[in-house]
């Protein structure tokens, strides 16, 4: 918040009061909480995920300010709407014209996203002393699936998010700024891309650059923002090549790429574009999607439904555990078939044992247990969200498809909330239903439950 | 950061803290309001003034037209009276326009109103009773019709520039209008929230302490070997735990020595 108000300081904007006065806020509880709160060596599993939740509600709260001082599109719904949507690192957005945000705005609302994309309470732990309750917040935050591919201990995966997420940033802005992009243009989409949110800094997104140039970096590194961290860290430093041997991250390029290579071939038969172009946007959704980004350099609303049913099955499966993406995560989709293979097979031979496996470790019944009802609960909640959108005489498929897209973080839908559209359309009861649905999600669901059912 | 430990450096600490956010509050609901204040004024000032001058001299127009009628049919003495009159008029009015020009390119209007006007006065110049001007319809409506036409067409459009321009900053002021009130709104639950969350704290801080001191108290009994209360934190409650033992100490020394 304070560089966003040095920036709007430095352009003369309209935007500096706002921003000030939500410093001076969220300074002023800060240390508020400084103040009255002792220091603690331990604190329980239920504190540490009751700290994660409430930091992660007072956050979005304060987030909000800058937005609702401005003014503008911002009526109280869809200042929190955003915020939330920043924070939680879907990308879906409320404005009709992004261009008009003062640039320390502009800056706010990709912040939200690089902050909110290694999570509001690492970033935080990142920056604090050592110490036995640090470990707690990780567990809390980070989940166990998550951190499967961290051979280190606890202490060095925080280093390693760090180090990955920062240097991925500066990659990126470097890349982007000499294909053309202006610096504060290159900052805004690098927070977006590394965050896999998708928050840009024009109204037609990454569209509105038309530079193939540009569209490559980006989906280049929304890529690289999809992948465990944990297996970028050791190819890139460590030099053990665990990308490309692992065959989980394997798997998930092979299923980008036929996703891509089947949508785009179908838009060149369709007649969309010819084969270069198809390619170019089919790819480039796909990607977005696929890692929940949700930048666009296409309206694929009005695309062929077998294209449209490709992105909307990303927009379930999204990126690997230990990224920044959302969503259901393409480690459960792979070890789901891993358990339903064991299950068809065991009905067909009931003698059969057989443990699933990922690169000759044995999954435990635990991660599989928990894989599984979190699948359900995916399912549930997303069905439910669908239900309660309709009774706002939402259409189906904008119901459906806004539902998905903000319990998976992704951004984008279909029909009303198309990937160059916006949510500002809904009415303000169905915002703070996805509002709800975009914390459900970023928070794996299993955090905020476990608050509701919280027994001494 | 250095801890703070004592309660009465917290309260102070805390009570600044909400002093600060009421100030930052209460200077940023101002200072939205100085703004809506100096649009207002703007309104006022610049644009409705000129809009008011634009219609004085419409009016003078008018009369200078009937005055002009009624010279042409002969009533030269109330004819010249009206005219004179409007004239008069029309210079004070466009004396106020050319004092007040506050947007761009009004100037230009403004020119193009004193222009247009001069080339209508000339047009009824004396003599117009006793030559051929005198119920001359043809020299009405070919030089004098036209010439009137053009400079209401001028200030007419001196008017219009100045009605969008006053639109334009009512929107503004409604825009400003929500900015002012909207900190407002913002500052009395940011302060409220805060009220109840430092309320909280403080009787933690200071009723958790107290009733575990008053249990120890009343759970004390001679044969125990000390006083402990289990007070956390390093304030004024750890001290007055720490006078409450060294007054048990010192009433047991008392009770030996006394036997």
């Amino acid at each position: 918040m304070l560089v966003s108000l040095i920036i709007s300081i430095v352009g003369k904007e309209t935007s500096i009061i706002p921003l000030l006065f939500s410093f001076t806020t969220a300074t002023v509880f800060g240390a508020m909480f400084v103040l009255f709160t002792s220091p603690v060596d331990e604190v329980s599993f239920n504190e540490g995920i009751s700290t994660v939740v409430f930091g992660w509600l007072f956050t979005c709260l304060l987030g909000a300010l800058p937005y609702l001082l401005w003014g503008g599109e911002f009526t109280l719904a869809n200042a929190l709407f955003e915020s939330v949507s920043g924070f939680t690192t879907t990308g879906s957005t409320v404005l009709n014209n992004i261009e008009g945000l003062p640039k320390g705005l502009l800056f706010f609302r990709s912040s939200t996203h690089w902050m909110g994309g290694i999570g509001i309470i690492l970033f935080v732990l990142l920056i604090l002393p050592q110490s036995k309750s640090k470990f707690v917040l990780l567990n809390a935050e980070f989940s166990s699936l998550s951190q499967t591919n961290f051979n280190q201990n606890k202490q060095q995966v925080l280093r390693i998010l760090g180090y990955v997420y920062i240097g991925l940033t500066v990659a990126q802005t470097l890349a982007l700024w000499i294909a053309g992009m202006s610096l504060f243009d290159a900052i805004n989409h690098s927070f977006a891309t590394i965050a896999t949110g998708g928050f840009s800094t024009k109204n037609m997104s990454v569209a509105a650059f038309d530079s193939p140039t540009i569209e490559i970096i980006i989906m280049i590194f929304m890529v690289l923002s999809g992948i465990h961290f944990g297996l970028l860290f050791t190819t890139i430093v460590l030099r053990k090549q665990n990308l490309f041997t692992s065959s989980m991250s394997r798997a998930f390029l092979i299923v980008l790429g036929v996703g891509i290579v089947i949508v785009s071939l179908k838009l060149y038969f369709s007649g969309f574009y010819d084969l270069p172009n198809a390619f170019r946007f089919g790819a480039f959704q796909v990607i977005s999607v696929g890692t929940t980004t949700g930048f666009a350099t296409a309206d694929s609303a009005g695309w062929p439904p077998l294209a449209m049913i490709i992105i909307m099955y990303f927009t379930i499966q999204c990126g690997m555990v230990g990224s920044t993406s959302g969503g259901l995560k393409f480690d459960r989709v792979f070890l789901f078939f891993k358990v339903l293979k064991r299950q068809i097979l065991q009905t067909l031979h009931p003698r059969l044992v057989m443990v699933p496996k990922v690169d000759n470790t044995r999954i435990s019944e635990d991660v599989i247990s928990q894989t599984q009802v979190f699948i359900v609960l995916y399912v549930l909640i997303f069905f439910s969200c669908t239900l309660i959108l309709t009774a706002f005489d939402i259409d189906l498929l904008t119901a459906f498809s806004a539902s998905i897209a903000t319990l998976g973080n992704v951004g984008p839908g279909f029909e009303g909330v198309s990937s160059l559209g916006n949510f500002g359309n809904l009415p303000d009861g169905a915002k703070y239903v996805l509002s709800v649905n975009m914390l459900m999600g970023r928070l794996e669901i299993f955090n905020i439950l476990a608050l509701f059912f919280y027994k001494e | 950061m250095p801890m703070i430990t004592k309660l009465k450096h917290k309260i102070f600490l805390g009570i600044l803290l909400l002093a600060i956010l009421l100030m930052a509050s209460g200077s940023m609901v101002l200072y939205q309001f100085m703004i809506l204040n100096h649009s207002v004024e703007s309104l006022v000032e610049d644009n409705y003034k000129t809009i008011k001058a634009c219609k004085g001299m419409l009016e003078a127009l008018e009369r200078e037209d009937s005055g002009i009628l009624m010279l042409s049919m002969g009533n030269w003495k109330e004819g010249r009276e009206i005219l004179m009159l409007a004239d008069s008029t029309f210079m004070a009015e466009m004396t106020i326009a050319k004092g007040n020009i506050t947007e761009d390119n009004e100037d230009g209007y403004v020119q193009a109103v004193s222009d247009a006007y001069e080339a209508f006065r000339s047009r009824w110049k004396r003599p117009i009773v006793g030559t051929d001007k005198e119920r001359n319809m043809v020299w009405y409506s070919d030089e004098v019709n036209p010439s009137f036409v053009e400079t209401k067409q001028a200030v007419n459009a001196l008017m219009v520039l100045n009605q969008e321009s006053m639109y334009n900053e009512a929107t503004k002021i409604k825009e400003q209008s929500y900015r002012a009130i909207m900190p407002g709104i913002v500052a009395i639950v940011a302060i409220i929230v805060f009220a109840f969350i430092f309320n909280f704290f403080l009787s933690q801080a200071l009723l958790v302490p107290l009733k575990k001191l008053i249990k120890t108290c009343k759970d004390f009994k001679p044969n125990m070997t000390g006083f402990h209360a289990k007070i956390k934190n390093n304030d004024e409650f750890a001290e007055l735990e720490d006078g409450i033992k060294t007054v048990i100490e010192r009433l047991r020394e008392f009770n030996k020595t006394d036997r």
